[in-house]
């Protein structure tokens, strides 16, 4: 028996019935996607480091979420399928790249901009700093198990699907990642 | 299971309740306003063009090889008495050094690819030149996808000509496709906010060098380079504005002396865009009639602009008028450069060469 031929049972995606649409060529459906999707895309990148070209990856992940659309396959969610598109931009993206230390760097200096900010802001500015650069330290590999865990929510069955990974992989490279952040954010 | 499964099975919950909820504090920014209809027609445009009609591409790879020059500069059977002193003149180590010929050390990548392409007319006979070549400048790289020159205005110089040139070079750009695509993230990654690019260290934008990069990138996306199409919109974009309120006669910066150099770049890149933007082709258009119009400067040589000049007139039909530039430059031969103090006699021959 096939693989393809197995069916897996997983919770309605309510989703998926777009998703179908769009595979029929259904470009309104397509629309409705990207508008349920476009910031937690956009943010997806953005957690990751990325300072300029962030939409322009996004863009490219909807690009090809419509140029792969024959290849869904209901069975898995919408989320689970539009993530591995991400991710599959993003390792591109880094190939392409060489200057990822250089995002780190400018990302530990990014600033709160020319407003004066009051002691309040100041303090929960310093907090978000804070975050940014914990997260900028972590290796690739924990970073996007805790930007979907931790920021998109997702289970951690979905994740391994994502990342084409055991999911007990996800949960130690999880409690890794969480151990490494508490311990930088405590530093700070 | 969840994160929240997980953090109940830890030994700490709690405290990793609190991590989780810190690390929640980070905002989420909104998309800009037009992202989803950019999206809409971006996922359109790909599909019609990159799909469904193979003929645009070849239409688009067709429109760089007549920028740099491929049709108009025809190939020679026998190397050209300039073609041959370029081949004495190749370092050992496969470079072109212009401090050799009265020119700057910091420019060798720049005038290393300009050799090769002007060689690329003798080919074959050059072809273990320019092999040996694309070995040197592969070394020259640097990390970050550059070339080395010693202070920014070189090293930016340096990026647009080479990437240009070996892109658009056929004998070389399959040897160098690491290296183009190397110099494509560079060039990326040296694109200001603005969508220009800039040699100052207090960057505005700068007509020329946003010109010549637009030019790299489309040179590299024709060689079967992957490059991002967003990087030469917004390039050309910026291009458009700076062009706005011109009669066609465009300058190096905003309120400064029109340029018939720029102006001749400029051209080039819209009219290498096809229909980036609406207008755009007609703001091309302006700018050659102005081109057309206006006579050789007098007895002043400036190989860099007649080279502009002659590729515009081409691309744009007015092949009289390109004979007219090229009659002047065998006129004017003996006489010194404008540009020779960077380039030298290498860079004067190198830019003969293309025109001629």
């Amino acid at each position: 028996m096939a693989l393809d031929d197995i069916e897996i049972p997983v919770p309605a995606d309510p989703d998926a019935a777009l998703m179908l649409r769009v595979r029929d060529g259904d470009e309104g459906a397509f629309s409705e996607l990207v508008t349920a999707y476009q910031k937690k895309v956009l943010n997806f990148f953005l957690r990751l480091g990325v300072q300029y070209d962030v939409e322009d990856l996004a863009q490219q992940t909807f690009l090809r979420l419509y140029r792969y659309r024959d290849r869904y396959q209901p069975r898995a969610k919408v989320s689970t399928f539009l993530f591995l598109l991400a991710r599959q931009v993003w390792i591109d993206e880094l190939r392409k790249r060489t200057r990822r230390k250089k995002l780190a760097d400018s990302l530990a200096l990014e600033t709160a901009g020319d407003v004066v900010p009051s002691a309040a802001d100041e303090v929960a500015s310093r907090d978000v700093a804070d975050v940014q650069k914990a997260l900028a330290q972590l290796p690739e590999a924990m970073r996007l198990v805790v930007e979907l865990g931790v920021y998109q929510e997702l289970p951690y069955s979905e994740i391994a699907e994502i990342l084409e990974i055991p999911e007990g992989t996800v949960k130690s490279r999880m409690f890794n990642a969480l151990s490494q952040l508490r311990t930088i954010l405590k530093r700070e | 299971m969840t994160i929240q499964d997980h953090i109940k099975e830890s030994q700490e919950p709690g405290e990793y309740a609190e991590l989780l909820k810190q690390l929640r504090t980070l905002p989420e920014q909104e998309p800009s306003p037009g992202f989803h209809v950019h999206t809409l027609k971006r996922v359109k445009t790909a599909e019609r063009f990159s799909f469904r009609r193979p003929w645009l591409s070849l239409a688009a790879g067709l429109a760089v090889l007549l920028s740099a020059g491929a049709f108009i500069l025809s190939s020679h059977t026998a190397p050209s008495a300039d073609i041959q002193w370029l081949l004495t003149q190749q370092e050992a180590d496969g470079t072109w050094n212009p401090s050799r010929h009265g020119g700057n050390e910091q420019f060798r990548p720049a005038l290393t690819a300009l050799s090769v392409l002007a060689l690329n007319r003798s080919s074959p006979r050059s072809s273990k030149s320019i092999h040996k070549a694309m070995t040197a400048l592969g070394r020259l790289q640097t990390e970050d996808g550059g070339f080395v020159g010693g202070d920014p205005q070189a090293r930016a110089y340096n990026l647009a000509m080479t990437t240009f040139a070996l892109a658009t070079c056929p004998t070389a750009r399959l040897q160098a496709k690491p290296i183009i695509q190397r110099a494509v993230e560079a060039i990326t990654a040296s694109q200001l906010a603005n969508g220009s690019w800039d040699y100052a260290s207090t960057p505005e934008g700068n007509v020329a060098l946003t010109s010549w990069m637009v030019r790299a990138l489309k040179s590299a996306e024709a060689s079967g380079v992957e490059t991002t199409t967003v990087a030469q919109r917004k390039g050309l974009r910026w291009l458009m504005r700076m062009t706005a309120h011109t009669d066609g006669n465009v300058s190096y910066k905003p309120a400064t002396a029109p340029s018939e150099t720029v102006t001749a770049l400029t051209a080039i890149s819209f009219i290498s865009a096809g229909q980036a933007f609406p207008d755009i082709q007609s703001c091309a258009k302006q700018m050659t009639e102005q081109l057309s119009q206006q006579n050789q400067s007098e007895g002043q040589r400036d190989c860099y602009r007649d080279y502009a000049k002659i590729v515009a007139l081409e691309l744009a039909g007015k092949r009289d008028q390109a004979l007219r530039i090229r009659n002047e430059m065998k006129n004017l031969l003996n006489v010194p450069d404008t540009w020779r103090v960077a380039g030298g006699d290498l860079y004067t021959t190198t830019f003969t060469a293309l025109c001629m």
